[in-house]
């Protein structure tokens, strides 16, 4: 318990139980995961933990997943956290909106080995701030 | 000489820089006999890339709205489109600035000015090897950099 402390905090919010499950097995070794199952949620799990990084689905029950990325990117602190979308929606457009509002990946479920989520949310966090900067 | 079948690659470039894009696109037609679409930013490039789905990606970085990481990142994100060959043109030689492009999975880095021909034989060699000495030679790659950001 007080080892997990050093660990990047992560918050996976999506609100399908199995999903979290299956995202919180390929996180735990190098993260310290947050659950969550709604923006609001995950709002409120942001400002008492201020995450390293958000891994989320952008269909949310109670609304748009871009437009949360939006909100935080309007707050000069929230702006920080690493965003990686993991998600049912495929289509470009759906892609690219979610880069122009600030997403730093973006990854379409289901996840296959192949897609190597783990090395790919570590390599993120290492070149995080590059990208930041390229940006 | 027995004349073989030869395949006729399709490679989607994108570059904002019409005149480059344009001299790179004609290196690749002229020098390589490949089957060349451009596209002049990264969200055109993304949603050719399901139209054409070509065999090979050249991708300049640098780009206004979705710039080249993160289009490599588009792709590598979608099992849809994960398996295609990606090369990143940079004008920025920094090794950080490597490091981030090979860590989101693209797989070769050639630094701006970039001759046709050598351009022309990144995508021939990219087309031509497997998928699995691909993975390989990322790997490596990755490892390199990885050495190179510990060292910095």
């Amino acid at each position: 318990m007080g080892m997990s402390s050093s660990l990047p905090t992560v918050i996976v919010a999506d609100p399908d139980p199995s999903t979290q499950q299956q995202l919180v097995r390929l996180l735990e070794a190098n993260f310290r995961c947050v659950v969550t199952g709604s923006l609001r949620e995950t709002a409120q799990a942001i400002q008492r933990e201020y995450p390293a990084l958000l891994v989320l689905e952008l269909d949310q029950p109670d609304g748009d997943g871009v437009a949360f990325i939006q909100y935080l990117q309007a707050d000069p602190f929230l702006r920080r956290i690493l965003i990686a979308c993991v998600t049912q929606r495929r289509a470009v457009m759906d892609k690219i909106r979610a880069f122009r509002a600030g997403a730093d990946d973006y990854l379409v479920k289901p996840l296959t080995p192949a897609a190597n989520f783990t090395g790919r949310m570590l390599l993120l966090r290492r070149a995080g701030h590059i990208a930041r900067v390229a940006r | 000489m027995a004349e073989v079948a030869k395949q006729r690659y399709t490679v989607l470039i994108v570059d904002d820089d019409p005149d480059l894009l344009q001299l790179l696109a004609d290196g690749l037609e002229l020098l390589g006999h490949f089957s060349v679409v451009q596209a002049k930013n990264g969200e055109q490039a993304l949603e050719q890339y399901f139209q054409v789905r070509p065999d090979c990606m050249v991708i300049d970085v640098k780009m206004p709205g979705l710039d080249g990481y993160r289009l490599v990142q588009a792709l590598r994100g979608d099992a849809d489109s994960a398996a295609t060959p990606l090369i990143l043109l940079t004008a920025l030689a920094q090794e950080k600035q490597q490091f981030a492009g090979l860590a989101l999975g693209a797989d070769r880095y050639l630094v701006k000015p970039v001759p046709p021909y050598e351009l022309v034989a990144a995508v021939q060699e990219a087309v031509t090897i497997s998928e699995a000495e691909r993975r390989e030679q990322l790997q490596s790659l990755l490892a390199e950099s990885e050495e190179m950001e510990r060292r910095s």
